[in-house]
């Protein structure tokens, strides 16, 4: 879907490989030799066994998906061992031994774990085998669907039954604190107590363990081979890369609002407590991350963040984002300043730019369905001194005007946290609750739910991605792509300038293809939502008139709104110009 | 709706993700109070309860169920906890644990923040009432025991705290054992029985005393050892039986009755700066000084003829002087 006649066509041949880090111990009833668990044969499958490859990642859950199509070139079945992990690269670029070696964000696709290799043998009429290996597996965020499972009284094997679990220890003392008080805590506080039961450092661990004379880590933990971590250097929260195998110390949390392009800071907008009883063994640990990330402002996702670390090269970071939802994108809101200090700016999520070339096919459009016009904060709890203030009046936000026309639509949404004071939240100790901040709560959700039938959604499949784009990012494309005349809004059509759509990632999948006679195609296919017309300059993006869809349909007169470039027409009969059968 | 429609995740959420944060538990739980506490902000009670959750031990923060939440009407009580430490327990028997035994139900289904609904049997507690005796009740806080009978009839007993009561507050080990109580001490009660009377008792083994309103038999009886005070409603009769009996009032006495009886064996003594003995305006002791006016003008007949008054006799001054002495102490009625 070529823009510029000078790059009409550019000959691409794409590649792919997987290394997989293979487990030689299959574990099994037998009491396992710990020593040897981890032993790894690294196999690398090239395109002369693959014949697919297709990898799904989606925002609304911790695990991707991918699924694999072999050649018989071996048995796959016995050859894998399922539970291995694996890196998918697909690139147009070359795969050398470099990219082999090093983990690289324009190659490598997913962090895999494999869940099932299976043979499938068809025999034709003619009495010929047709055999083809499927694996399957999921990425890297299927240890946050783990059941999480403390209790005071496990202990390590051979560890004496009179030590208490450091976990539920430091646990209760994230719940009660020394003197058995409840304690409410930041939500990132909380985020990160529930992260150290992966066996990160929390402070309530350390005093804990040192309370009982116990180390302050779980019993168990998710080891990744050591080959693995040296493939990928993981980059952790402070920047460095980090050689650990056990996955806790690769997890970097990131919280808080977007200040800048790609850059967060903490907003510390919400505290709440973590409920015990969510963590015996009936709850996954996303699940209970959910419970405790205010899921009223924040949105929680996990996902490869590819960043240049301490040393200057760019590796990957396993991040779980629990960030305030970066939908606010109206300039044109008199928000109060309380909303406006939570506020996340769309335009500030890190943007991939899509090159018109590779795009071949854009599905776009508006979702009615996405629209609410009312919105209700109810919180999950019951405590006098909060449901005292929590009252209608700053709870609930509604567009009543819209209520004849589309009936009821209401976001009820139920939060175990409550708002505090953001010029208090310096620290835990001296964080007020005030409900007059759910004021500014609605006010958010309002702006970013109100107007989503105005925004875009669609899917774009393009020639697959060199570049590493993730769910939750934005991508960039021109919106020449959707419409030559760029007649989106009003304030596209007279903008000198090149219209972009600015959209957010909500599925990113791609399809690497070996036919029978070798060729190799390599799609790509994101879907993206709340679309906005945008320029870029400098890197900085800004709206095109309102960036969404005109308020007014009339605001687009009949002649922008006709495909005038691509189309010669002139008014008659059959496509009358609608002044012109108004007599004017 | 077109399958093309890419929906919003922000919207559209994935119901797995929110299982949590939407899920209610209602279930009422047991469990074992660890420790009793004011909350630092609030000052209000608070508990650390070990609920029992599918053989789980989860820690949880509970307030307290009362009868009456008003400003002016309330009702605060403090459960026992029990020794613990961040290791587990020494004993995992329920019977070693001090902790009062309750059942807490979740605030809005949440575990967030429990409620002590009340009280459960402790697995070393005997029950000393049987049903097959019929509605009854029994309790007993820190050695105040309260029973209500079969019979209808409400005790209270001062038993004083349990001797053993260190036992509560030590390292679980064992069985904790019946609680001990001195006698010498405790035992005093209160009873209404079931003819309606009423008694109050220190219950000592040994001259006992107790106050004892019976309504059938119409009698108050106040008892301190030998000492005994029995008022008969019938009769009207009051007796007092005791070794030695002191009245001191420091203005008056005033005692009436029809006929007066008093027997002294040995002694009676009657001490008063004024004394009046008599009835109407006929005083005893005026009587007595009038008599001796009268004497004192009686004009004796000797055999030689009249003689003078006897007041002119040369001893009459002593007679004058026991006179004024008479009254001196005489009063009126």
């Amino acid at each position: 879907m070529a823009l510029n006649q000078t790059n009409n066509f550019r000959i691409v041949t794409p590649h792919a490989a997987i290394i997989i880090w293979n487990y030689d111990n299959r574990l099994g009833s037998d009491p396992t030799n710990a020593g040897t668990i981890n032993d790894i044969n690294e196999t690398i499958l090239s395109t002369l066994s693959l014949q697919s490859i297709q990898t799904s990642k989606s925002k609304s859950s911790p695990a991707g998906s991918f699924t694999v199509n072999l050649a018989p070139t071996r048995d796959w079945v016995s050859q894998i061992t399922a539970g291995s992990w694996c890196a998918i690269l697909m690139s147009n670029n070359p795969i050398s031994p470099t990219q082999l070696a090093k983990a690289d964000p324009k190659f490598v696709k997913m962090i895999g774990k494999i869940e099932s290799v299976r043979a499938d043998i068809q025999i034709d009429e003619e009495g010929a085998r047709h055999t083809t290996y499927t694996m399957t597996g999921t990425d890297w965020g299927y240890i946050f669907n783990n059941v999480l499972y403390i209790d005071n009284l496990i202990s390590a094997a051979n560890t004496p039954t009179n030590q208490g679990n450091a976990i539920a220890i430091a646990l209760q003392k994230q719940l009660f604190g020394d003197g058995n008080t409840p304690q409410s805590f930041k939500v990132v506080d909380n985020l990160v107590a529930l992260l150290g039961i992966f066996g990160s450092s929390s402070p309530e661990l350390d005093k804990a363990s040192g309370a009982i004379n116990r180390i302050n880590k779980s019993i168990y933990d998710f080891l990744i081979p050591t080959k693995m971590a040296q493939y990928f250097n993981f980059v952790d929260g402070d920047g460095n890369i980090n050689p650990s195998t056990k996955l806790s110390d690769l997890l970097t949390l990131q919280v808080g609002k977007l200040v800048a392009q790609d850059q967060y800071a903490d907003t510390n907008e919400a505290y709440g407590f973590i409920d015990p009883f969510s963590l015996q063994g009936t709850n996954t640990f996303w699940q209970i991350m959910m419970d405790n990330s205010n899921p009223a402002l924040n949105e929680m996702y996990n996902e490869i963040d590819w960043e240049t670390n301490n040393s200057g090269t760019v590796g990957p970071s396993l991040t779980i984002f629990n960030r305030i939802k970066p939908f606010s994108y109206r300039t044109d809101l008199q928000s109060s300043a309380a909303a406006n200090k939570l506020k996340s700016p769309f335009t500030l999520l890190k943007t991939h730019v899509i090159d018109n070339v590779k795009v071949t096919s854009v599905n776009i459009g508006t979702n009615w369905r996405d629209k609410y016009n009312f919105v209700e904060i109810r919180p999950l709890f019951q405590d006098f001194e909060i449901l005292n203030g929590w009252t209608a009046q700053k709870s609930q936000g509604s567009d009543t005007a819209a209520f004849n026309r589309e009936g009821f639509r209401p976001m009820i949404v139920g939060t175990k946290q409550f708002p505090v004071d953001i010029s208090t939240t310096s620290s835990a100790s001296s964080a007020q609750y005030n409900a007059d901040m759910l004021t500014s709560w609605v006010e958010l959700l309002k702006e970013w739910f109100f107007d989503t039938h105005r925004l875009l959604n669609g899917t774009l499949v393009m020639r697959g991605t060199t570049e590493y784009i993730g769910v939750g990012n934005n991508i960039l494309f021109e919106a020449g792509l959707i419409n030559p005349t760029m007649n989106l809004n009003q304030g596209a059509n007279t903008n000198t300038n090149t219209n972009y759509v600015l959209a957010h990632v909500e599925n990113v999948n791609h399809t690497f293809t070996v036919s029978g006679d070798g060729g190799r195609t390599y799609i790509t296919t994101i879907q993206f939502v709340r679309g906005l017309v945008v320029n870029k300059a400098n890197g900085n993006y800004t709206l095109v008139g309102s960036g969404s869809l005109d308020e007014l349909a009339s605001d687009l007169q009949n002649q922008k709104y006709k495909n005038t470039v691509n189309t010669v027409s002139t008014s008659d009969p059959s496509d009358p110009d609608p002044n012109k059968v108004r007599g004017q | 709706m077109s399958d093309s429609i890419v929906k919003d995740s922000s919207i559209w959420t994935d119901p797995s993700n929110t299982a949590t944060l939407n899920k209610l538990d209602g279930l009422i739980r047991i469990g074992i109070v660890k420790s009793a506490f004011n909350d630092a902000d609030t000052g209000e009670l608070r508990y650390l309860v070990e609920i029992q959750s599918n053989a789980k031990k989860i820690n949880m923060n509970c307030r307290l169920m009362r009868r009456f939440g008003g400003v002016y009407n309330y009702e605060d009580y403090i459960y026992q906890g029990y020794k613990t430490t961040d290791a587990p327990d020494p004993v995992t028997s329920f019977e070693a644990k001090a902790g009062d035994a309750v059942l807490v139900g979740q605030l809005n289904g949440q575990g967030r923040e429990g409620v002590i609904l009340g009280g459960l049997t402790h697995a070393a507690r005997q029950t000393s009432i049987q049903a097959s005796d019929g509605p009854q009740y029994d309790s007993e806080f820190n050695g105040i025991h309260t029973n209500i009978n079969n019979a209808g009839e409400w005790t209270l007993t001062f038993k004083a705290l349990p001797t053993n009561i260190s036992v509560l507050s030590s390292t679980p080990s064992s069985r904790i054992p019946a609680p001990q109580y001195n006698t010498t001490v405790g035992s005093s009660y209160m009873k209404f029985d079931k003819t309606g009377g009423f008694i109050v008792s220190d219950n000592a083994t040994s001259d006992p005393q107790f106050l004892h309103i019976d309504k059938a038999a119409g009698t108050v009886t106040v008892n301190s050892g030998q000492i005994s005070l029995v008022m008969t409603k019938s009769s009207q009769a009051v007796i007092l039986t005791s070794k030695a009996l002191t009245i001191n009032s420091s203005d008056s006495i005033d005692e009436n009755t029809t006929n007066y009886h008093l027997i002294a064996s040995a002694t009676a003594k009657f001490d008063s700066p004024k004394i009046a003995i008599g009835h109407a305006d006929i005083e005893l002791l005026d009587q007595i000084t009038q008599l001796i006016d009268a004497i004192g003008k009686i004009l004796p007949i000797s055999p030689v003829g009249p003689c003078t008054a006897l007041n002119t006799v040369e001893d009459w001054p002593d007679v004058e002087k026991i006179k004024a002495k008479i009254n001196q102490i005489k009063g009126g009625l």
